[in-house]
C-alpha cells in the first residue's frame, strides 16, 4: 500500500434510491480519507452516513461518481471481494457460532488454515482482553462484550479499511465512554484506517483525526475536530456542533486578510475565511465561552443580564446587547466566592481577537 | 358486567365466566374420550373388544407378529420417509428462492404453494388419480410416494418460511462482508440458522404422510397397503382388539412427533436473537 495515496477517495458520488420521486441520499459528495486516519462521518439522522458506508462496503452501488480504495476502482466488486470490513450497529454476530468461530469466520472464508486462524483468534481476543471467551456463544455475552467481539471479528482479516456504523449507540453512557478510548487505542495499535459513523458530536470530537460534517446528503465541512468547532464554515455546522451565538453584521471595510464587520457600531475583526464585498450582510459565530465579563465601562460589548442559570461547572448568562440580539455567555465556576452579575445588572463583555468566525451563509 | 371489570382487575381470571372451565372439560372428554377408550381396550384380554375382563398385552404381540400388519407398517415408513425427505428438500429450496424477493409473481407463487392446504383432500385425491391414469403411471408404492411428496410440500414449507422470515438479514450482509460468496453464505449462515425450521417442516411432513388415508386409498395399487389403509380394511370385518393395539401405537407415534415439533418451534422463538 502506498501511504501517500488516499485510503478512500469518494469522487462526486450521487446516490438515489428508487422511489417516486427518487430519494436523494447523497448529492455530489467528494471526500478523501487518508491512510491510517481515524475519520468520522458526523451528521443528523437521515443525512446519508449509512448510505456512504454501504457504498464503500459494496452493499449499494453509486448512481453517479466513483469510489477508489488506495487508487483502485471498486466498481463492480462484490462486498466479499473488497478488502474492507464493517462493524454493524446491531453487532450481527453469528448466533450459531462460538465467539472464536465468529472471529475466525473472515479468515476461514479467505481460505486460511485452521492453525493460522487459531493464532489470529487468540491475538484478537487478547486485543480486547477477552482471552477466556472463545468457547462461549454470542448470547452468553453482555452488550459491551458483543460489541468488542464484533470489532475484532471485523479486524481479524486485516482489512485495509474498517467501517463502523454507529457501533456505540446501543451501549450505556459509561460503557460508551470507555469504548471510545478503546476504539482510539485499537486504531493506533492496528494502524488500520477507521471510518466511523456517528450522530453524536462529542464522540466525533474526542476520537477523530478529521471529521466530515454532513447534512441532507451533502458534505458541509471536512476538517480537524478543533477547526470544526473553532472555525465552522456555515450556519449548519456552527449550530450542529456545540452552542453558538450568531450575530448579524455588515462588512464595513476590508484589509489584506481580514474584514471589519460591524453590528450597531460595534466592530469585529475577522479572518477572511470566505469572500464577501464591503456592504454585504454577513453572519458571525462566537462560542459562548469566548466572552469574558468585564466592568460595563470597558469591553467591546455592553448589555443587560436577562437570565442566569447555574449548571455546575459553568453558569450560563443571557446578555441582551440590543433589542434584537441576546447573547449566551458561559462563565466557568472556578471560585465559590466569585461574584457573578445578577439579573438586571449591566455588564461589559470582551471578545478576544479571532474569537469570531465569519460564516459563508 | 362492564363496571365490574375495573374494580376486580386483580382477579380477572377468576370467575369472569365461571362455567368456562366446565365447557373445557366437556370439550376435552369429547375430544379424547374415544381415544382413551381405544387405548384402554387395546389392553383388554377379552376377544370381544367391548367387554372388559382383565389387563393383557397379548393383542400387541399378536398384531406385531401379523405379517400383513408388518408389511403395512414397513410400507408406511418407506412412503413417509421418502416423502418427508423429498418434500422438505423442495420446500427448503422454494422458501429460499421466494425469500430473495427477486422476481415478479412472488405472491402468486406463495399462493400456489400454500393452496393445497385449503383444497379438499378428496379433490386432490381424485385429481392425482386422474393424472396418474392419464399418463399411464402404474399404481403402487411409487405412485403413493409421488402423491405424498406433492401434498407434504406445503406442510414442510410453512415452518421453514416462518423461520426464514424471522431471520436477521444483516447476518447475511455480515457474512458477505467477511469474504463469503453467495454459496458460502447459504451454507455457513443461512442453512444453520434455518435448521430448526427444516426439522419442524420435516416432522410435520412425516406426520401428515404417515396418517394419510384418502389420497393413499385412491392411488394405492394392489399390494401397496399402508397402515391406515390396512386398519380400514380390518375394521370392515368388525372392531378387533388387534386394531385397537395398532391404532394406539400409531397414535403414540404421532403424539411423540407432534410434541417434538412443538418443542422445536418453541425453542426457535428463543434462539433467534442475540440480545
Ligand atoms: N434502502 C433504502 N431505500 C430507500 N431510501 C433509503 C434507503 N436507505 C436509506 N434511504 C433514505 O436515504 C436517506 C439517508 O439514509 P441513511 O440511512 O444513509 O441515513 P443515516 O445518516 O445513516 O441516518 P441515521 O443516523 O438515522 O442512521 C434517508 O432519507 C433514508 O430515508
Ligand atoms: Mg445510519
Amino acid at each position: 500500500m502506498n501511504k501517500s495515496i488516499p485510503a478512500i477517495s469518494v469522487n462526486s458520488v450521487v446516490k438515489h434510491y428508487a422511489s417516486n420521486p427518487p430519494i436523494v441520499a447523497l448529492n455530489n459528495v467528494t471526500i478523501e480519507i487518508q491512510d491510517n486516519e481515524f475519520f468520522t462521518l458526523l451528521g443528523p439522522s437521515g443525512c446519508g452516513k449509512t448510505t456512504l458506508l454501504r457504498l464503500i462496503a459494496g452493499f449499494e452501488q453509486p448512481t453517479e461518481g466513483a469510489i477508489l480504495l488506495y487508487g483502485d476502482h471498486l466498481e463492480g466488486l462484490d462486498p466479499n471481494d473488497r478488502p474492507v470490513n464493517t462493524v454493524f450497529q446491531s453487532y450481527s454476530l453469528f448466533p450459531h457460532m462460538t465467539i472464536a468461530e465468529n472471529i475466525g469466520f473472515g479468515l476461514k472464508m479467505k481460505g486460511q488454515s485452521s492453525d493460522q486462524i487459531a493464532l489470529v483468534v487468540r491475538d484478537m481476543l487478547a486485543l480486547v482482553k477477552m482471552e477466556t471467551f472463545g468457547n462461549r456463544m454470542p448470547n452468553q455475552l453482555s452488550g459491551g462484550q458483543q460489541q468488542r467481539i464484533a470489532l475484532v471479528r471485523a479486524l481479524a482479516p486485516k482489512p485495509k479499511v474498517l467501517l463502523l456504523d454507529e457501533p456505540l449507540s446501543a451501549l450505556d453512557l459509561k460503557l460508551r465512554q470507555a469504548m471510545r478510548l478503546e476504539l482510539k487505542r485499537l486504531q493506533k495499535e492496528t494502524g488500520i484506517t477507521f471510518v466511523f459513523v456517528t450522530h453524536d458530536q462529542e464522540e466525533a470530537m474526542c476520537m477523530s483525526d478529521r471529521v466530515a460534517v454532513m447534512s441532507q446528503g451533502e458534505l458541509q465541512q471536512l476538517d480537524s475536530p478543533q477547526m470544526i468547532y473553532e472555525r465552522p464554515r456555515n450556519r449548519f455546522v456552527a449550530n450542529f456542533i456545540g452552542d453558538v451565538n450568531l450575530i448579524d453584521t455588515k462588512v464595513s471595510s476590508e484589509n489584506q486578510n481580514s474584514y471589519v464587520c460591524s453590528h450597531n457600531n460595534i466592530e469585529f475583526s475577522v479572518n477572511k475565511t470566505s469572500q464577501h464585498q464591503v456592504g454585504d450582510q454577513v453572519t458571525l459565530a462566537i462560542r459562548p465561552e469566548k466572552f469574558s465579563l468585564v466592568s460595563s465601562a470597558e469591553g467591546l460589548l455592553k448589555g443587560t443580564v436577562v437570565d442566569s442559570t447555574y449548571m455546575g461547572t459553568d453558569t450560563y448568562l443571557t446578555v441582551k446587547i440590543d433589542d434584537s440580539t441576546e447573547l449566551e455567555v458561559r462563565c466557568q465556576n472556578i471560585d465559590l466566592d466569585q461574584q457573578l452579575p445578577t439579573i438586571g445588572e449591566t455588564v461589559g463583555l470582551s471578545v478576544p481577537n479571532g474569537a469570531a468566525t465569519l460564516l459563508e451563509d | 358486567m362492564a363496571s365490574n371489570i375495573g374494580r376486580s382487575s386483580s382477579n380477572t381470571n377468576k370467575g369472569r365466566i365461571p362455567w368456562l372451565k366446565w365447557w373445557a372439560c366437556i370439550f376435552f372428554v369429547y375430544l379424547y374420550g374415544p381415544i382413551a377408550v381405544l387405548i384402554a381396550f387395546s389392553f383388554n384380554d377379552n376377544r370381544i373388544a367391548q367387554v372388559w375382563t382383565e389387563f393383557s398385552t397379548k393383542w400387541y404381540v399378536k398384531a406385531f407378529s401379523n405379517e400383513a400388519i408388518q408389511n403395512a407398517i414397513i410400507n408406511s415408513l418407506i412412503v413417509a420417509a421418502v416423502a418427508t425427505v423429498c418434500a422438505t428438500l423442495f420446500a427448503t429450496m422454494a422458501a429460499l428462492i421466494l425469500s430473495k424477493g427477486m422476481f415478479k409473481g412472488q405472491t402468486l407463487c406463495l399462493g400456489i404453494i400454500s393452496l393445497p392446504l385449503l383444497v379438499p383432500e378428496i379433490a386432490t385425491a381424485v385429481a392425482t388419480l386422474s393424472f396418474f391414469a392419464a399418463i399411464n403411471f402404474p399404481l403402487g408404492l411409487t405412485s403413493i410416494i409421488v402423491a405424498h411428496i406433492v401434498f407434504c410440500i406445503p406442510f414442510a414449507f410453512m415452518p421453514i418460511r416462518a423461520r426464514l422470515a424471522g431471520m436477521d438479514e444483516t447476518l447475511q450482509e455480515a457474512g458477505r462482508d467477511l469474504y463469503a460468496n453467495d454459496i458460502k453464505v447459504l451454507w455457513h449462515i443461512v442453512l444453520p440458522q434455518l435448521k430448526p425450521g427444516i426439522f419442524a417442516g420435516g416432522i410435520l411432513a412425516f406426520i401428515i404422510s404417515i396418517d394419510d388415508f384418502i389420497i393413499s386409498l385412491m392411488v394405492a395399487g394392489a399390494g401397496a397397503t399402508t397402515l391406515p389403509l390396512y386398519i380400514y380394511g380390518m375394521i370392515r370385518l368388525g372392531v378387533s382388539p388387534e386394531i385397537n393395539a395398532v391404532s394406539t401405537v400409531l397414535f403414540l407415534v404421532s403424539l411423540t412427533l407432534v410434541a417434538t415439533y412443538w418443542f422445536i418451534s418453541k425453542k426457535n422463538e428463543g434462539s433467534n436473537y442475540v440480545h
